[in-house]
């Protein structure tokens, strides 16, 4: 390609960029290892779709080779997917050229990715891997459960099984390397003999597979020259061994993510992933800057840059300007509950089609009473209190993918009737459930069938089973509730991850609720008066909690709220006395 | 890409083949009738037609299934996306499956079922060129068929690149006053007339400049008057820019491979050549099987601007696979053979890459594989010693109503110790043969069934001991008609002592007196026969042993001669 028609695509990305230094720096990066450090709302998405763009545009993937990119779920990887689709001909419009990203890109996730290997090449393992969509999925981390799901396992292997899944929770790399053969050798005799696989097992069948047969991993690093992640910080011990495998020195590599955003530690997302990974794969940091969310809101942009600031520095962080925050004191869990009520009305009068999330740390008696007076105001809202340990949202998930699975085995087609189908299916095994939970999934489901049916459209049958397996496999329908008709969710900030709406309340920012008892304040010196010392000691809580605070924070397209009450329900529904969250004193933090 | 390895299926009569074959170039050999073009044609098939015909089912009620291996270069990795050989992943398995002969071709990759699109399997860029091809009506500018379409694409891309016009070339006024002069004159015949037919120039420029265009010769004749040869052989490479060019604008950039780190731009390219040698000479066969060779393998300076210039295309990766009769054309490398024959009327192959030999007989083939090519065209092959038996044995044949040429025997010398290694080698090709060697002082017999040895010492002892039979005439005529001393040449002590006595074991004690013809007494069995063994061994040669051969009658040819001949005509008989 000419270096005329270099310029011209540079230009173009330039412009659209609006001159953002650091965000062109990875676009244009001529480095072939770069980590970007994207804080929310620094254009992270933005810069990844351009610098793919560029990087095809520029032939950096010389046909027939491919980039990997590897996103969070396939859902993202399906917007990833179609925003090249967008940019790519734009950005190449009269230079007489013409590619098809799907010609040099393979969008994916981990387990996307592992499944459609192991469907080809699982078979020297085990015949029913290559028809793995028609094997169930059952988490092995459960011992009881594990049993239960795969007939005649011993409790000797389901132990063993579920202390590797525990191993992987706790990145105790050691001991997922040193028991690999025996856990993989576990699934190969009695686990999927059974036509069951567990998650994890997607992912160490690959790593071994790529141990057992170089000729098998060769092939991958030569087929894919480049390598992109998205959502980096939330990789797991054994995503961490596919990439080490994959990642050859030749390989160009390309990370994205926010260290502050990483809130999976409990599910197995590496501690200190991003300075790990600079030294493992020699790669080049670039931090963005530029904050475009609350560009025009210099509180919230103060607000969320002194977070930041905390984060890198606990102990001390060096802070210029104090943020002024919104914030409102109820006198108990009641009166603070009216006053959300109060904003969340005042909210979407002033602007119907505004819509404003209500998150929650946990679910418990605090948001009970919010939920209690929104029902006596029939003010309607949308129930979104899932969390990812919550058995019941988790089981629903577990039938959904079952059913599934048990009728693309009769059709493998995923047709308008196979939804409505598998729809009712699953409301009849749970009729007797009245639950809110329940109600709520329901909805999610029905509009994550119809987004199947309506949105992904390009994709083919084989990656629509993929994209529904995954869905169900890692409980994401929470992801659907930005699609949910209503203008005001109540919800869990887990479940919020990867989703904004216009305005935010964050409730119950008290004492024992956020940083909550078991995260910060049950082991913390300073009950008594909430002003929290950070120590090399407890930093490693505090900083897994204030990236729960820093995700709550940035779900905010415009504006976030902060109330909290003098007095909380305790697990016994007693009102007890608090203090306000030691979040709200952080320095550079003042309520109005 | 290159094609490594063949399993054929219910096509023709290649049912049940195997064929392995090199990466670089192949040749295919055979009697006529096996198949050999069948091989092509399916290749042709397989790569650039969308379904297999009617005729090309042996059985049209079960499917043709081929099974392929591709062999992938390195920059080529990936084109079939994640879709390889667990054990070697720059191969690839494919079975390429047509259901009913109404149905098309469809592509899996064999070890997952995945299902290949043909667009894909085709950009391994098969060109089949057959000689049936009529090169005159396809070599020119302005007919655009064939080749023709290469040539007439080089004015268009010249006028597009110079914008240029009819004006450019014309001079209007000349031209039209041409035109009044031809149209005054016919407009007066009834039908032009009556049909307004009348003489304009072309308004299109490239038609108009193709006919002004011809090829000619050094001599500054035309090509239709230029030998056969020289059409053919400008026809072959032309075909080869020819399918460039279709490919190029019917696909884009796919199956264009891109080396990142040379910048590089590669695309395969598969040549399938039936018969190149008719119409050529000899050194012109190897010529062109040597100038095909260096462009697939990017050895020719001259083309490689050439495609770079004409599709931005830097090398090829490519495969020659050549069906021949000529053993001319076969390079030096006994790996590049797929032998085909016929066993009990069924077609089998072997394949010389896929033989499995052993380091001393890999060296023997290697070393003695220029010299035997006609064997791998033979239906069998004898293998002798000496000019001699290799002079005289096709009279031998003649005499006993065992006419070679017509049974396709062939008789090959080799070194003695050579011989038994050929026999085990074409053994391993699927040629049937015989061998004969020199007993010399061995005692023990050879081993190999078809190997035999002479009765006597060697070929000389055998014709001399006519003289027991009373045929010492017949030497005397060979020897006179050979030699020009005639009756006066005289065989010195010396000469008779080293070879009469010392290896014939002639006369109790060395001899100490000359001999000559004239004066041997006719019952003198001991001194002729030492005489003629001298002279024959002295004068052993391929022009004596034509001689020898022609004059022999059936009675004196050499019982173990006759049995190696009959052997050779059995063999040959059960192909």
């Amino acid at each position: 390609m000419s270096n005329g028609i270099i310029e011209i695509v540079k230009d173009r990305i330039a412009q659209r960029h609006q001159g953002d230094k650091k965000q062109l720096e990875v676009i244009f990066s001529s480095s072939d290892r770069i980590l970007v450090e994207a804080p929310a709302g620094y254009g992270k998405t933005n810069t990844m779709i351009s610098k793919i763009a560029y990087m095809i545009a520029t032939n950096q993937i010389p046909n027939p080779k491919k980039m990997l990119a590897l996103t969070f779920s396939v859902n993202a990887a399906y917007k990833v997917k179609k925003d090249v689709s967008q940019h790519l001909p734009s950005l190449l419009e009269n230079t007489g050229i013409v590619f098809h990203p799907n010609e040099k890109i393979i969008v994916t996730n981990y387990h996307g990715f592992c499944r459609g290997l192991l469907k080809k090449y699982g078979r020297i393992f085990h015949s029913s891997l290559a028809d793995i969509d028609k094997v169930q999925s059952v988490d092995d981390g459960n011992i009881q459960r594990c049993m239960e799901e795969v007939e005649g396992l011993s409790y000797q292997d389901a132990t063993f099984l579920s202390s590797y899944s525990d191993a992987l929770k706790k990145s105790d790399f050691k001991y997922l390397k040193g028991n690999l053969n025996k856990y993989c050798d576990i699934i190969i005799k009695s686990v999927l003999p059974k036509n069951r696989i567990s998650y994890n097992a997607i992912l160490a069948l690959v790593v071994k597979l790529f141990v057992d047969k170089p000729s098998i991993l060769h092939f991958y690093q030569k087929y894919f020259n480049s390598i992109l992640v998205d959502e980096f910080q939330d990789t797991n011990a054994l995503s961490f061994m596919i990439l080490h495998h994959l990642i050859t020195e030749n390989s160009k590599v390309i990370f994205l993510g926010d260290s502050l955003q990483r809130i999976y530690g409990f599910i197995g997302a590496i501690p200190d992933l991003l300075n790990k990974s600079i030294v493992h794969f020699k790669l080049t940091k670039v931090e963005l800057s530029k904050n475009y969310r609350f560009a025009s809101n210099p509180e919230m942009l103060l607000l969320d840059s002194n977070i930041r600031r905390n984060a890198e520095n606990p102990s001390a962080p060096v802070i210029a300007k104090n943020a002024l925050i919104e914030f409102q004191l109820g006198d108990d869990q009641l009166d603070e509950s009216i006053k959300i009520a109060e904003k969340a009305v005042e909210i979407i009068e002033s602007d119907a089609t505004k819509k404003v999330a209500i998150l929650v740390k946990q679910r418990g008696g605090n948001v009970d009473k919010i939920i209690e007076v929104f029902h006596e105001a029939e003010l309607p809202f949308f129930y979104g209190l899932f969390t990812d340990e919550d058995v019941n949202y988790i089981n629903f998930h577990r039938k959904c993918l079952f059913e599934f699975i048990e009728l693309i085995k009769v059709k493998e087609q995923i047709t308008k009737k196979l939804c409505s189908e598998h729809t009712s299916r699953i409301q009849a095994i749970f009729k007797e459930d009245n639950t809110s939970l329940h109600d709520a999934l329901i909805k999610l489901l029905e509009i994550f069938w119809s987004k199947v049916l309506t949105e992904y459209t390009s994709f083919s049958n084989e990656d629509k089973i993929v994209l529904v397996k995954d869905t169900f496999e890692h409980n994401g329908l929470k992801q659907y509730i930005e699609f949910i008709p209503a203008n005001i969710i109540v919800s869990t900030v887990h479940a919020a991850k990867g989703l904004e709406w216009d305005y935010v309340i964050l409730p119950d920012m008290e004492q024992d609720s956020f940083p909550n008892w078991f995260g910060l304040c049950g082991a913390c010196t300073s009950r008594g008066n909430c002003a929290i010392a950070v120590t090399k000691k407890n930093e490693a809580k505090f900083l897994e909690e204030l990236s729960v605070f820093y995700v709550a924070v940035t779900r905010a397209r415009k504006q976030v709220f902060f109330t909290a009450s003098k007095t909380a329900l305790d697990r016994q529904n007693i009102e007890r006395s608090k203090n306000l969250s030691c979040f709200l004193s952080l320095p550079g933090i003042t309520m109005k | 890409m290159k094609i490594t390895e063949l399993l054929i299926h219910n096509y023709r009569n290649l049912d049940g083949i195997k064929v392995s074959l090199e990466e670089n170039c192949n040749f295919i050999v055979g009697e006529n009738n096996l198949g050999k073009s069948n091989l092509l044609s399916l290749l042709n098939i397989l790569f650039t037609s969308r379904a297999f015909k009617y005729e090309d089912f042996k059985d049209p009620a079960i499917p043709i299934e081929i099974q392929f291996q591709i062999k992938l270069d390195a920059v080529e990795i990936g084109h079939f996306q994640d879709l390889f050989d667990i054990e070697n992943y720059s191969l690839i398995n494919i079975a390429a499956r047509q259901i009913n002969t109404d149905d098309n071709i469809n592509f899996y990759h064999l070890e997952t079922d995945t299902f290949i699109s043909p667009q894909v399997v085709r950009c391994i860029n098969f060109v089949h060129y057959d000689s049936l091809r009529n090169p005159i009506t396809e070599i020119n500018f302005d007919k655009g068929k064939g080749v023709g379409r290469f040539l007439r694409n080089i004015i268009s891309r010249h006028l597009e690149t110079n914008n240029i016009s009819n004006a450019d070339f014309l001079d209007e006024a000349k031209i039209n006053a041409l035109f009044t002069s031809i149209n005054d004159k016919i407009s007066k015949i009834k039908s032009f007339k009556d049909f307004g037919i009348s003489a304009s120039s072309d308004d299109d420029v490239e038609n108009l400049l193709s006919k002004i265009v011809v090829l000619k010769d050094g001599k500054g004749d035309g090509l239709s008057k230029a030998g056969y040869g020289v059409q053919f052989l400008i026809l072959v490479v032309l075909s080869i820019l020819d399918k460039i060019q279709t490919i190029q604008q019917q696909r884009g950039s796919r199956g264009v491979f891109e080396n990142e780190a040379l910048k590089t731009r590669s695309i395969s390219l598969v040549l399938g050549l039936d018969e190149p040698e008719i119409h050529l000479h000899p050194y012109m066969q190897r010529s062109l099987i040597k100038y095909l060779n260096n462009i697939i393998s990017n050895k020719d300076s001259g083309f490689k601007q050439l495609i770079k210039e004409l599709f931005n295309i830097d090398e090829f990766i490519g495969q020659i696979i050549v069906v021949t009769h000529s053993p001319n054309i076969i390079l030096n490398d006994y790996k590049q053979i797929i032998r085909f024959y016929a066993e009990q009327g069924i077609t089998k192959t072997v394949s010389g890459n896929s033989l499995v030999l052993s380091e001393q007989l890999h060296k023997h083939l290697y070393l003695h594989f220029p010299f035997i090519k006609e064997a791998f065209f033979s239906r069998c092959a004898i293998f002798v010693e000496g000019d001699s038996e290799y002079a005289s044995f096709p009279h031998f044949g003649a005499k006993m109503s065992t006419e070679f040429d017509d049974l396709g025997i062939c008789v090959l010398q080799a070194g003695g110790d050579a011989i038994a290694q050929l026999i085990e080698l074409a053994t391993l090709f699927g040629i049937p043969s015989v061998g004969i060697t020199d007993k010399d002082d061995s005692v023990t017999p050879p081993t190999l069934p078809n190997l035999y040895t002479t009765t006597l010492r060697d070929f000389e002892a055998e014709i001399i001991s006519i003289i027991d039979l009373g045929k010492e005439s017949t030497l005397r005529a060979i020897f006179l008609k050979y030699d020009n001393a005639g009756l006066a040449r005289e065989m010195d002590a010396k000469a008779l002592n080293k070879r009469a006595h010392n290896k014939y074991k002639i006369g109790a004690t060395p001899f100490t007196t000359a001999l000559k013809l004239a004066d041997i007494a006719e019952t003198d069995i001991e001194n002729l026969k030492a005489f003629y063994l001298t002279w024959y061994s002295i004068n052993k040669s391929y022009p004596l042993g034509m001689l020898i051969g022609e004059q022999l009658v059936i009675d004196e040819i050499p019982a173990i001669f006759k049995t190696v001949i009959n052997e050779a005509k059995n063999l040959s008989g059960n192909v």
